[in-house]
């Protein structure tokens, strides 16, 4: 059903007018109702208001005035993603990418868990934990230096090894033989390892704590909590 | 061209209402067609090209539209002299800001970062260099210190305040991978007596030491985040 704008013309009979009318407050109501809460709709507070917005990819950037701000989807090497732009044909910036808001970093992954490997819960009983299958606890290192260690298993693998991460751990008391030693600073790094991939891949990455001490005699430490985050680039 | 929401009377002659009406008409034609695809769209009619939204105030507090169960409010606002989006969850809940200074408005956001490894000897390192694996706002690198890794990293882009003035009040996290040696590792910015010798508005540096001190060579892998408060 087409609308038709110029109608009533001023020599036009009403009869004739009236079906043109009529046909366009039709296709208004059903157009609108597209995105838009029904003009007819039961509350009047209701009516006009979005139930969704549905964005049509757009050629090249809207225009925008003082004090007003665009959001609108354009095409991306070809797809659609969401853009806006600010006050007076100001600055476009990009808001999605990848089913997901366009940050500079986007996480990959994280966990926090206590040093038995279990994964810690918020006091609502969620999970604290995104993309991360497993945390598995290897053999308390009697290696100089080295101790707890860690693989934490992604549940679905990440589109590179080239990442960044960010790692928190929080110590309890270190056991220097059988004396308990809390002055040695500590540290968490990935695991070394002769090869990269061994302790940092697309599956996995494995951690170790070390203890930071000029005397390289055996220390055994615990880690009572560790987060740890995973960042990809988002671009 | 002003739309007339009270025409027609029922007392007025169609005669006299015709220009009302033809001039509403076209309004609807046109003001719709502003962010919607128009009525007479080939496809996708009532769908939007875009949603332009005017500021509703400055003060989110008095300012932002009321919200009623099962609906959220997308609208903008000033922050000083930007306008910006806020949103606004059901019943009424505190509106909070989406968007500062053209970027989604995370609270903290990274300036820059970088995963890469010490196998490029030059002085300064590009930042295409093959070493580099993943960076943002990275100019370049120089080397502090021969060949052991210790570096300066310079951003392309400085730090900005949120008065858009470059600024060295910003967060960092290092961490770095061994390759070959059981001894610890530690990434950090080096000790200085002056803050901003070692910590920029458009540069940081970072050097891995061992548990004595000592620069070390043998590092595969060193990772820099740099965040900024919006």
């Amino acid at each position: 059903m087409t609308f038709k704008p110029n109608v009533p013309q001023p020599s036009d009979y009403m009869s004739s007018s009236q079906i043109d009318l009529l046909r366009n407050n039709t296709t208004i109501e059903q157009v609108f109702n597209v995105n838009h809460v029904p003009m007819t709709n039961s509350l009047d507070e209701d009516r006009g208001k979005h139930k969704c917005v549905s964005f049509i990819s757009q050629a090249s950037d809207p225009t925008t005035t003082t004090q007003e701000r665009a959001v609108y989807t354009k095409d991306d090497s070809g797809v659609p993603n969401l853009f806006m732009r600010g006050p007076s044909d100001g600055t476009v910036s990009k808001l999605t990418k990848d089913n997901a808001w366009m940050a500079v970093l986007k996480v990959l992954a994280y966990v926090t868990f206590d040093k038995n490997g279990n994964i810690l819960k918020d006091p609502y009983g969620t999970q604290l934990s995104y993309n991360v299958a497993s945390v598995t606890p290897g053999a308390i290192a009697a290696a100089p230096f080295r101790f707890d260690n860690y693989t934490i298993t992604y549940e679905n693998a990440l589109p590179t090894d080239n990442y960044f991460w960010n790692i928190s751990p929080q110590f309890g008391p270190l056991i220097q033989g059988n004396v308990v030693d809390q002055t040695k600073p500590v540290t968490v790094t990935p695991t070394v390892n002769a090869v990269y991939t061994d302790s940092v891949s697309t599956a996995f990455i494995k951690l170790s704590g070390y203890t930071v001490s000029s005397v390289s005699n055996v220390s055994i430490g615990r880690i009572a909590t560790m987060k740890v985050v995973i960042y990809g680039l988002a671009t | 061209m002003t739309f007339d929401p009270t025409k027609p009377q029922s007392t007025d002659f169609i005669s006299d209402s015709q220009p009302v009406l033809l001039s509403n008409n076209q309004q609807l034609n046109t003001v719709f067609d502003v962010d919607h695809l128009t009525y007479n769209a080939s496809a996708n009619r009532g769908k939007h090209k875009k949603v332009t939204l005017r500021s509703q105030g400055s003060d989110s507090s008095t300012d932002s539209p009321p919200t009623r169960e099962n609906e959220y409010a997308m609208f903008t606002l000033q922050d000083g002299s930007d306008t910006e989006i806020y949103l606004r969850g059901e019943q009424n809940a505190t509106a909070f800001q989406a968007t500062r200074n053209n970027e989604l408005f995370m609270r903290v956001y990274p300036v820059f970062a970088i995963n890469m490894d010490n196998s490029d000897a030059s002085n300064p390192i590009p930042s295409g260099s093959a070493s580099v694996f993943s960076s943002y706002n990275l100019n370049n690198i120089n080397r502090l210190s021969g060949s052991s890794a210790s570096f300066q990293f310079n951003f392309t882009n400085p730090v900005l305040d949120s008065s858009g003035v470059a600024t060295n009040n910003y967060l960092w996290t290092a961490n770095c991978f061994h390759q070959s040696s059981s001894n610890p590792s530690i990434a950090q910015v080096p000790p200085s007596g002056t803050y901003s010798t070692v910590v920029g508005n458009n540069f940081i540096r970072i050097q891995c030491i061992n548990q004595n001190g000592t620069l070390l060579t043998n590092i595969r892998r060193l990772v820099v985040i740099c965040w900024k408060f919006q």
